[in-house]
């Protein structure tokens, strides 16, 4: 397949350098991009669809991350249009385009390397490509610099970026546990772990929306690819250690989530839950193949990247959104927006759809990949003897179940503040410009791969099956037995799926005739009586979720007089920010006061520290063999 | 899936359809009962369905298509749930492994529905209703989850509704540890469903302040047609509730039998909310970490008896 697509992304390359070099004009550099990222990107998209069906080797694995970046690399080259414009507003249009075919190139060759015979010359491409990919991506999350946050947060994402390369460096060229656990920090950066997760709820709401949605919906991904491609995870306490991970990521990303005002910051928790579901099945599969259990293996892969693909279809569509939000009204705070679905329609009630999506509902398609990992929990919780696993399971079922109704709390009231009711603010309201055609479409472009999963699930999950296969260890015909087994569970889902939509039109249907006998009236909202309710009554985001944030208000760090406080401000902080990161970089700050006291500003000081360095290392290289 | 319609199973489904009104008239004549008074008639929500069916509909000018829509979202989710329940040693049409979560989930599809129409009017009194639903709802869904956990070790395996509540009737008669472990399992769910339903002491439907309410707050602005498809559905949801505690505690029992249950559930409800008040609000979550905690005892007693 790498023969296949390098020419597509070497045309894309080319692109990025050409957009680079027009820089100076913004129309020219601005078309060159968009369209070598968008037609690359639609062939690149086409050629893995058609391997996924066609093909039956090992390649085949990587077209499930491929497809996402194709995917969003597509949609969100045809949202930049009106989105960065072509009149330089904050960064030059042309280096965006640069930047973000550059990313795409780096992103898709990262996955097209394993064709190489040396595997540590592989190694080291990797690398490269990993570094060109997290600094491109760097210039795109910087791109609107002059933004107030954009610097301090750009800086997050380098240093992130940069940590994960360094660690990456360490764990390729050592053997072992040390190798290991960098490789899982390393990968797990970027994949969003709990306690590293911290830069994604910062890095993007500064970032242009398409390219959250490409670094949301493909790049966290890729940290899931490392891991399962540069090392061997069947251990126990891998398993484990993912399958922890997975719970933690799961719970605590929902829930932070719920104290964000700013739509895309409660998108990128979201993200990181979502990781964490991916994680925890993963944790399942290499679990269930440690104990050998073939239902949990099965069920946990398969539900895993079930949920690769909807997540990253849906988040990218939710970014977009997003960014269709700001672009209109240039505002993404959601206590502050309101009504917007009369001004924008379609991409209301997409964001609304897919918000409900992706707090695992029926009919949608995330319920189905979190039921195939539900079922994978379920599965391990009664046909195992290990009591570890049982309570493994019992704890995963239980934390599953309390993120659904977080996530639906959190997203429902995103959805409803953002885009029903009455505007909170009406200036922002009265500026905002209606939706782009061309932006919905993007948008919906992005939804597709979800209808597909909702409509033919099995087969979705068959052809996953068939590309995963070689994760397994259980034997061929109790994989086989189970795969027949997830199949019969979802097609009916779909048959039932298509019962709900079909009872929901008939009585939408019926009670539409039923209404029509009497002419529909329409006034303010009753509210009791109260004649004149106005928009700063309402509830906003943050009122609507206000008594949670205040029951659990320990763990968020709302304390005193904060709590209630919901509307005045974001209130509380990341219990990763606070309880680590903050004294890590506390401990370091005191440190590096003690070497502040060698900056004497005395020319004379500085050349004698040098020559005494010089003396000691000096000293250090030879003495002894001198001593010898 | 069964490829049979069963005739029992069918029985049931049109019995609930047609009588799951009635559940709220017998929790009306026992609160009256126990009141001393003679209340409303057996009937009354009969009555209003059809009056309000007759009656047109007042819309706010705040509200979008999804205003209109949430009602229905709520009747079509909760008459799936009931379809997937079974009845009487017949397993429902649509049961397949896990429908035990499309359960549970269809529920909270109804309630993201009820959330989004209630915050679509701009009304504060909606808002706080649709905010308190959302804070007991992640405590509900714990107790629930952890229930399913139970049931599906006693179903071996099998996480169907209909297999486990035949599985449930085995491990019942064999073995005493499990016969308590699954009461107190029926407990946690009886004090889940009253919360799940909106009655006392989490919720008053019949509060004559908005400041108290919790489900009705959240329906305000709904009229005619909307609101008679809104009281039906938590009719049918009350039923779908009581035959589920129902089927958990006597599995084998025969139709007809099982619908005397229900009524005997929402007497049941209607003793409740006549000896007990309303707790405060801020105590709700308390008790419904209870109920987790007592489902939580449940599985712990389960994966002990297994292992």
């Amino acid at each position: 397949m790498t023969t296949v697509l390098l020419p597509f992304i070497c045309v894309m390359l080319c692109g990025a350098i050409l957009s680079a070099l027009f820089a100076f004009n913004s129309k020219l550099s601005s078309a060159i991009g968009v369209i070598s990222s968008a037609a690359n990107s639609l062939c690149i998209l086409a050629i893995a669809v058609a391997a996924l069906f066609f093909r039956d080797d090992a390649d085949v694995f990587k077209t499930i991350f491929l497809i996402p970046i194709a995917l969003i690399g597509f949609s969100g080259a045809l949202h930049s249009i009106h989105y960065i414009g072509t009149k330089p507003k904050h960064g030059v249009p042309g280096f965006y385009y640069a930047a973000f075919n550059l990313t795409l190139c780096a992103m898709m060759s990262c996955l097209l390397l394993d064709g190489m015979r040396d595997k540590e010359l592989e190694k080291l491409f990797f690398l490269l490509l990993w570094e060109i990919m997290g600094l491109a991506s760097f210039v795109l999350v910087y791109f609107d610099f002059r933004s107030r946050g954009v610097d301090r947060a750009s800086w997050i994402y380098l240093l992130s970026c940069e940590a994960g390369g360094l660690l990456l460096m360490y764990s390729f060229t050592h053997k072992g546990v040390s190798a290991l656990v960098c490789g899982l920090l390393g990968f797990g950066l970027k994949a969003g772990f709990p306690i590293l997760h911290v830069w994604l709820p910062k890095a993007h709401p500064v970032a242009p929306a398409p390219v959250s949605a490409l670094m949301s919906g493909a790049m966290v991904n890729l940290g899931i690819y490392g891991l399962l491609t540069f090392y061997d995870l069947k251990t126990a306490p891998v398993g484990w250690t993912l399958a922890i991970l997975g719970l933690a990521g799961t719970l605590t990303g929902i829930m932070f989530s719920l104290t964000k005002r700013n739509i895309k910051a409660i998108l990128a928790y979201s993200t990181v839950e979502n990781c964490g579901i991916i994680t925890l099945g993963i944790g399942c599969g290499i679990l269930g193949g440690v104990y050998r259990h073939a239902g949990l293996e099965t069920f946990g892969y398969l539900g895993a990247f079930m949920h690769l693909i909807n997540h990253a279809s849906l988040k990218g569509a939710l970014f977009l959104c997003a960014g269709s939000v700001y672009h209109s009204t240039g505002s993404l705070d959601a206590d502050k927006l309101g009504g917007l679905i009369r001004k924008m329609p379609s991409t209301g009630k997409m964001f609304t759809l897919s918000a409900l999506a992706l707090s695992g509902l029926p009919p949608f398609n995330a319920f189905l990949s979190e039921l195939v990992i539900y079922v994978a929990l379920f599965a391990g919780l009664t046909g195992t003897n290990s009591l570890p696993v049982a309570i493994f399971c019992s704890a995963g079922i239980i934390v599953l179940g309390a993120t659904g109704a977080f996530a639906l709390a959190s997203l429902v009231r995103t959805a409803a503040s953002v885009f029903f009711a009455e505007p909170r603010d009406q200036e922002i309201f009265d500026a905002a410009t209606p939706e782009k055609p061309l932006m919905g479409r993007a948008i919906f472009i992005t939804l597709i791969p979800s209808l597909i999963v909702m409509i033919c699930a099995d087969s979705v999950a068959r052809i996953i099956f068939n590309t995963i296969d070689f994760l397994f260890i259980c034997d061929e015909d109790i994989q086989t037995a189970a795969i027949s087994q997830i199949v019969s569970i979802l097609k009916p889902v779909c048959m039932i799926n298509c019962l709900l939509v079909g009872l929901f039109m008939l009585f939408y249907g019926v009670s539409t005739i039923l209404k029509r006998r009497h002419r529909v009236l329409r006034g303010p909202t009753w509210d009791c009586g109260y004649v004149k309710p106005t928009a700063r009554m309402q509830y906003t985001s943050s009122a609507l979720v206000q008594s949670i944030t205040d029951f659990f208000s320990p763990i968020f760090g709302i304390a005193g007089r904060r709590r209630g406080a919901a509307l005045a401000s974001e209130p509380g902080s990341d219990i990763a920010d606070r309880m680590f990161w903050n004294l890590i970089f506390r401990i370091t700050a005191r440190w590096s006061e003690k070497i502040h006291r060698f900056q004497t500003g005395y020319l004379h000081f500085y050349i004698l520290v040098m020559v005494v360095a010089i003396i000691a290392m000096l000293l250090w290289a030879f003495l002894p063999e001198v001593l010898k | 899936m069964n490829n049979v319609f069963c005739p029992v199973w069918l029985a049931n489904f049109a019995a609930a359809v047609i009588l799951c009104p009635l559940l709220f008239g017998i929790i009306a004549k026992v609160k009256a009962f126990f009141a001393g008074r003679k209340g409303i008639p057996l009937f009354q929500l009969y009555y209003d369905i059809f009056k309000l069916l007759r009656r047109g509909v007042i819309y706010s000018n705040s509200v979008s298509i999804f205003f209109a829509a949430a009602p229905c979202v709520t009747l079509a989710a909760t008459v799936v749930a009931f379809a997937l329940l079974p009845c009487q040693n017949n397993s429902s049409y649509f049961a397949f492994n896990g429908d035990i979560l499309l359960f549970v989930y269809l529920f909270a599809l109804a309630r993201a529905f009820t959330v989004l129409a209630a915050m679509d009017t701009a009304s504060s009194f909606e808002g706080m209703g649709g905010a308190r639903e959302l804070h007991f709802s992640i405590f509900s869904e714990c107790a629930l989850m952890t229930l399913f956990a139970v049931l599906c070790i006693c179903g071996s395996g099998e996480f169907s509704l209909s297999a486990i509540f035949f599985a449930v009737d085995d491990l019942a008669r064999n073995s005493g540890l499990a016969t308590m472990a699954l009461l107190l399992a029926a407990v946690g769910f009886f004090i889940v469903m009253l919360a799940e339903n909106c009655r006392v002491p989490v919720d008053d439907p019949e509060t004559h302040l908005e400041l108290t309410m919790i489900h009705e707050a959240m329906i305000l602005d709904y009229s005619g047609v909307d609101m008679a498809i809104i009281h039906y559905a938590s009719a049918l949801k009350l039923w779908v509730f009581g035959q589920f505690m129902v089927m958990m505690l006597f599995p084998q029992l025969p139709a007809h039998w099982v619908w005397a249950g229900v009524f005997a559930s929402a007497a049941a409800v209607g003793v409740v909310e006549s000896v007990t008040a309303r707790f405060r609000l801020l105590k709700v979550p308390h008790y419904l970490m209870g109920a987790f905690a007592i489902e939580l005892a449940a599985l712990a007693l389960f994966i002990w008896e297994n292992l």
